[in-house]
């Protein structure tokens, strides 16, 4: 590599030519670089402090805490009936809200790609609540479900699917669906964002082609556009499945966990943990927990793509 | 002008290595056609005597200082690229005196070079147009003119014609011979197609899988095309795809009957 | 979509059945703006026995005008515009950078980087909180505007970094070689060439940090304790904790807080669908 420049007739500038070699090699890393220190300052660093909070006792109020116990704190959640609780109520949040959000934003991302009168102010409508402070969300859905001031109990009752005009955030059975009902109503506009940009980036030519082909609509979508959008779907329904697990705002707004733990998840567990009975070890070893099965789904997710990839 | 020395050259991404000990002089004022199969490493080429590759191993120099590590502002080169890259924020007089204002010239001195310019190249009634208002052929030439105002050392082309459709490419491809002959200035132009190298050439230099395989004249490519693997370039199925060609003492006439575009007059004057 | 030949009653009926779904997304998606609304401008008196009315039978601004001038709303909105706003900004400067390196250049170490920002996106941040407390108490980031705007950046980088990527993905590489060539550095052509060009994909960038900073409640309110230097959510939070709440109060707050961040992404959405798009064209 250095022969090139050995062969220089102009052995002067020599230093500065190398110094310029020097400097494009290290070019991209000079682009990345502050985010990569932020990241590592912000989040690695803070991440592996976390992780050895896992075995130590970190009681904030407690003097005499600090002291190392093992897995003491794993023990304790492999034996703890609020935490099982915890993980199956996650289960079905993550689900039902991925769920929905999912088919309700693809229905939306398909009757926005096509030209009408009136689209882009109804595009910009109808993406609004992604825009809306979750926690705001929670205020006010919370105060939606709530039968004196809002006829939506009312609504739920005359359509049939209540039995009575209450209001479910206080039915242990039915309180997980207030915080669902919201985050549904936050996340659909993301899943029609990120669809709609897929939709759109599908050549028109193929469309026309498969029609001129005999294609019905129906044999399209199956055939061309779900194909198309499956690369966006793979990626997106995986980072949301992680962010809805992770996400407590809502359901700390709403129903704080309650009534009787029923809308207790992972995440607000280890925030009660955390902030109410100011247990950082145990919160730790629970978030360290989380993280693990998360990422878990995210290897077997991403490993059962390449195989299926690889088949086809 | 210039003359460019490239002398066992290399190039590898990671482990593969794209070219393999190039040695080629290029003469000052020469118009140097790089043809070849596609993915035979032409453009990396092209790109490293830009400077827009690095150079693995070898050296490159124009009028024997070695740029290896010079950086493509200051190797005084222009270049045409394949999808014209003009910039689509800019109106077609901008794209063309860039490089100009980019140098800090003076401001009489751009006016008349971009005037000079666009009308050598029939720009004149689209300096205001941003190149999303431009056909294929117009922003093709905005391309050209990017090229030659600046006056450079040399000129690159990477296969600058093969958006054009087949009436507008010849027509080209003999007003760039044209341009040539008047600016007189080194050029390396990248093609795949063996007859604009035929027809627009001082010297042909045949590639093959990284390796240059054979340089001359048209005449002399024709005639003694390298027989070491007479299937890759290309340029010895000329006769089998029904070439008729003359070859007069300085200069050739070919007749040819096209599989697509029908019989076509090619000529290359002396 | 292709055009469909089809008879004129087909179309009709595809009309109807296009906009009355679109009337139920959009039914749903504003009802409960339009009810913080309601309640917003609901007398205090009514809020209760008017409770279910679509429309109280008296308005009133003393809500707002209330939570302008007898609170410290004013100061939280100060604060989180300043937070939101550098947020904003700093990230989508750090994200353009780190952005246009991934779509630019390939070199060691590029794979790592990119798997470690799509781990971060897995962390429940809870708990991150004990560990970043600790880390910013000594340099004296806690209780101030100055933290929340580091951390946050940090939060958004990577999926900001994603975003502008994606952008310059979408914009040939040629164009800055051409710079390069015409006499520009590799900086001066981001710069000059690529920089107005991605100007949608950096609005669309600023959208969605901006957003994200100004929801933010968890760091906000474990970091931030003197008044000084809450922001919004902490503010209104800490309206529902307080013994009598006053909601109409409240959710006036609540809608004022709602514009700034509803503003700015009635703008951007469009460029972000556009952004993704060209993104998604190429990869
Ligand atoms: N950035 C790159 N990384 C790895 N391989 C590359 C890269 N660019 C080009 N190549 C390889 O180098 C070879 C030569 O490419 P190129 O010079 O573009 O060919 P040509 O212009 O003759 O068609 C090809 O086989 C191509 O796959
Ligand atoms: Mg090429």
């Amino acid at each position: 590599m250095t022969a090139a420049t050995d062969l220089g007739t102009h052995p002067a500038s020599r230093q500065g030519v190398t110094s310029r070699r020097f400097l494009s090699r290290f070019e991209p890393y000079f682009y990345a670089a502050p985010a990569i220190v932020l990241l590592v300052t912000v989040m690695m660093v803070p991440l592996v402090v976390g992780l050895t909070y896992t075995v130590r006792d970190i009681r904030i109020l407690n003097p005499f805490s600090g002291g190392y116990v093992g897995f003491a704190h794993f023990e304790a959640i492999w034996h703890d009936q609020n935490f099982h609780n915890a993980l199956y109520n996650t289960f079905w949040w993550t689900v039902s809200s991925l769920f929905f959000q999912f088919f309700l934003g693809l229905t939306l991302a398909l009757l926005l790609n096509r030209t009408f009168p009136g689209r882009r102010i109804i595009q910009s409508l109808v993406f609004l609540p992604w825009a809306v402070p979750a926690f705001l969300s929670g205020l006010n859905w919370a105060w939606m479900f709530n039968p004196v001031i809002s006829p939506l109990p009312q609504w739920l009752f005359t359509l049939g699917i209540l039995s009575e005009p209450t209001n479910i955030l206080s039915d242990p059975d039915l309180a997980m669906w207030g915080p669902i009902i919201a985050n549904i109503w936050f996340g659909i506009p993301f899943f029609a964002i990120t669809l709609l940009a897929a939709l759109q980036s599908i050549p028109g030519e193929i469309y026309e082609a498969a029609s001129i082909d005999g294609a019905s609509r129906k044999q399209q979508f199956v055939s061309i556009t779900l194909p198309f959008l499956a690369p966006t779907i793979a990626i997106t329904l995986m980072l949301r499945t992680i962010w809805i697990a992770n996400f407590a705002d809502l359901i700390i707004v709403m129903t704080n966990g309650g009534p009787a733990d029923s809308t207790q998840i992972v995440s607000s567990y280890i925030f009660t943990q955390a902030f109410r009975r100011l247990d950082f070890g145990y919160a730790s070893a629970i978030a360290a927990v989380l993280l693990v099965l998360l990422m878990a789904y995210a290897v077997s997710i991403i490993f059962i793509r390449r195989s299926l990839l690889r088949e086809t | 002008m210039a003359s460019i020395q490239i002398t066992e050259s290399t190039k590898s991404y990671g482990n593969t290595a794209v070219l393999h000990g190039i040695d080629l002089n290029i003469q000052n004022g020469e118009f140097i056609v790089l043809v070849g199969p596609s993915g035979c490493g032409k453009s990396t080429l092209l790109r490293m005597i830009a400077g827009l590759e690095e150079v693995t191993s070898g050296s490159i120099s124009i009028n024997e200082r070695i740029i290896n590590d010079l950086p493509p502002r200051d190797r005084d080169i222009a270049m045409v690229f394949q999808s014209y890259a003009l910039y689509p924020h800019m109106s077609v007089e901008e794209n063309i005196s860039y490089a100009m204002t980019l140098r800090k010239s003076p401001k009489e001195k751009i006016a008349s070079a971009v005037n000079g310019v666009s009308s050598i190249l029939g720009l004149n009634g689209l300096l205001e147009r941003r190149p999303k208002a431009l056909s294929g052929g117009q922003r093709q030439r905005v391309a050209m003119g990017r090229a030659i105002v600046r006056d450079p050392q040399a000129f690159l082309f990477d296969e600058p014609l093969s958006n054009l459709d087949a009436r507008l490419r010849e027509q080209m491809r003999s007003e760039i011979r044209k341009l040539h002959r008047k600016l007189n200035a080194t050029s390396i132009y990248v093609t795949h197609d063996q007859i604009e190298a035929m027809t627009m050439a001082d010297r042909i230099v045949a590639m093959h899988d990284g390796y240059i395989q054979q340089v001359g004249t048209p005449l002399e490519i024709y005639d003694k095309p390298a027989l070491k693997s007479s299937h890759s370039t290309g340029l010895i199925s000329l006769k089998a795809r029904r070439f008729t060609c003359l070859t007069l003492k300085k200069s050739c006439i070919c007749l040819m009957l096209g599989q697509k575009c029908g019989w076509s007059l090619l000529y290359k004057f002396p | 979509m292709a055009y469909y030949a089809k008879s004129k009653g087909q179309r009709v009926v595809d009309w109807s059945v296009h906009y009355g779904l679109l009337a139920c997304y959009l039914f749903f998606a504003l009802f409960p703006l339009f009810w913080l609304f309601k309640v917003a401008v609901t007398p205090t008196k009514l809020l209760y026995s008017e409770g279910i009315r679509m429309w109280p039978s008296e308005m009133t601004w003393t809500n707002f005008t209330q939570v302008m001038t007898d609170t410290d709303f004013p100061q939280f909105f100060i604060n989180s515009a300043i937070v939101s706003g550098s947020t904003a900004f700093i990230s989508t400067l750090i994200a353009a950078a780190a952005g246009y390196s991934f779509s630019r250049f390939h070199y060691r170490g590029k794979a790592v980087i990119i798997v470690l920002m799509l781990v971060t996106q897995m962390f429940p941040l809870v708990m991150l909180i004990a560990p970043i407390f600790r880390i910013l108490t000594p340099l004296g980031l806690t209780d101030s505007l100055l933290g929340l705007v580091v951390v946050y950046t940090a939060f958004n980088v990577p999926f900001a970094t994603f975003l502008m990527q994606s952008f310059f993905d979408g914009i040939p590489k040629d164009l800055e070689e051409a710079a390069m060539i015409d006499g520009n550095t590799r900086f001066g052509a981001l710069v000059k060439i690529i920089f107005p060009l991605t100007l949608p994909g950096i609005a669309a960038t600023l959208g969605f940090v901006f957003t994200a900073a100004w929801s933010e409640l968890l760091f906000a309110l474990m970091l931030v304790s003197s008044p000084d230097a809450v922001t919004f959510p902490v503010g209104l939070l800490t309206f529902v904790s307080k013994f009598s709440v006053d909601f109409g109060q409240m959710m006036a707050a609540g809608f004022l807080a709602l514009i700034p961040a509803a503003i700015f992404f009635f703008l951007i959405q469009r460029y972000l669908v556009q952004g993704l798009t060209a993104g998604a064209v190429k990869g």
